[in-house]
């Protein structure tokens, strides 16, 4: 990431145009922030598979977010225009660079939670690691469809995909994630 | 049965959702996705990836620390744009600083090559001269724009 070198007076009068500058106050920002950011990190970091540069896009995403000049309808529409902003970033990232090979941290990511079960922990590492094995975009769709339970609206939205193909491709992405985590009782969902 | 898609798929991401799937759930609906291939495969990986969003330990930076961040590239990126027109404008008038001399050279040409003629390589015709000369004139217009432009100014 790029590193700036400012004086304290240059730091104290960007604050200040900051909140000429974007599109919202800093407040606003926080509160946006504080609800947004857990789950962009992570559609982030499982799209991509990788922690710190989910970090890096994090910024970019919020910086983009920031400076665009979008009237939004509604909070939704904020939102899924902040994934639209993070999905565009992941994308254009894998573009250039080609380092989607994802070698996903789990050992940092997949620290169990306290109220967690081992079985809960266990069904989690294998969809992540069965997740690392899809292409990006079926691990968007998924992550959208099934962790954040958009809307095939918003997800089409999200990811610049014509509604009617929407079915077919999530469709498919399901079972390649289906398949991926095998056919053993432990790693499907409890019917 | 459709096996892309159920009509009653989103019955069960919202039962998943709001983490009432399985116990918290209609008997029928948990049976529905026993029978329903597209449901099934909804229940395997649904509540899995729902988890992950809740429990995966994330440690995002502070709020204030991303808009300071972002308030200052934003600075940044202003003053770059700002810069911009005045570095055209620079290169511009290094251009035309260069072209007036060629012109200027051009002019008082025949006064040189009458001073030439007695230099020691004097016995250089003016076309097999000009090469060299409009390499020293360019050479010398342009080194302080690249210099300009190649030193960093941050």
């Amino acid at each position: 990431m790029t590193e700036w070198t400012l004086s304290d007076v240059e730091r104290l009068s960007a604050l200040n145009e900051a909140d000429r500058t974007f599109q919202m106050s800093e407040e606003a920002f926080r509160s946006f922030y504080e609800l947004t950011s857990r789950p962009v990190w992570l559609y982030l970091a499982r799209i991509t598979g990788d922690r710190r540069l989910a970090d890096d896009l994090l910024q970019e995403t919020y910086y983009r977010f920031l400076r665009a000049a979008t009237t939004f309808e509604s909070e939704d529409h904020r939102r899924n225009y902040l994934f639209r902003i993070a999905t565009n970033l992941a994308h254009d990232n894998r573009r250039r660079s080609r380092i989607f090979a994802v070698p996903v941290d789990e050992a940092e990511s997949n620290v169990p939670a306290q109220t967690e079960s081992a079985d809960q922990v266990a069904r989690r590492l294998d969809v992540t690691r069965a997740m690392s094995t899809l292409k990006p975009r079926e691990r968007s769709l998924l992550w959208l469809a099934y962790a954040q339970g958009a809307s095939h609206e918003e997800i089409a939205a999200t990811l610049g995909l014509k509604r009617s193909s929407l079915k077919t491709l999530l469709f498919r992405a399901r079972r390649h994630l289906v398949a991926a985590l095998g056919s053993s009782p432990r790693k499907a969902g409890r019917l | 049965m459709n096996t892309i898609e159920c009509t009653r798929e989103h019955e069960v991401v919202a039962a998943v959702m709001s983490g009432r799937w399985p116990e918290g759930c209609d008997v029928e609906l948990r049976d529905h996705a026993e029978a329903c291939p597209a449901c099934r495969d909804v229940v395997a990986i649904a509540p899995a990836l729902r988890e992950d969003l809740r429990y995966a330990d994330v440690q995002v930076p502070a709020a204030g620390q991303v808009w300071w961040r972002a308030a200052i590239r934003a600075r940044a990126d202003a003053s770059r744009a700002a810069a911009r027109p005045m570095i055209w404008l620079q290169a511009l008038t290094g251009a035309g600083a260069a072209g007036a001399a060629l012109a200027g050279l051009s002019m008082i040409w025949p006064k040189v090559q009458g001073v030439l003629r007695f230099a020691p390589f004097g016995d250089a015709s003016f076309q097999e001269a000009l090469p060299l000369l409009l390499a020293v004139g360019i050479g010398i217009a342009a080194a302080p724009i690249a210099y300009f432009l190649a030193v960093p100014r941050d």
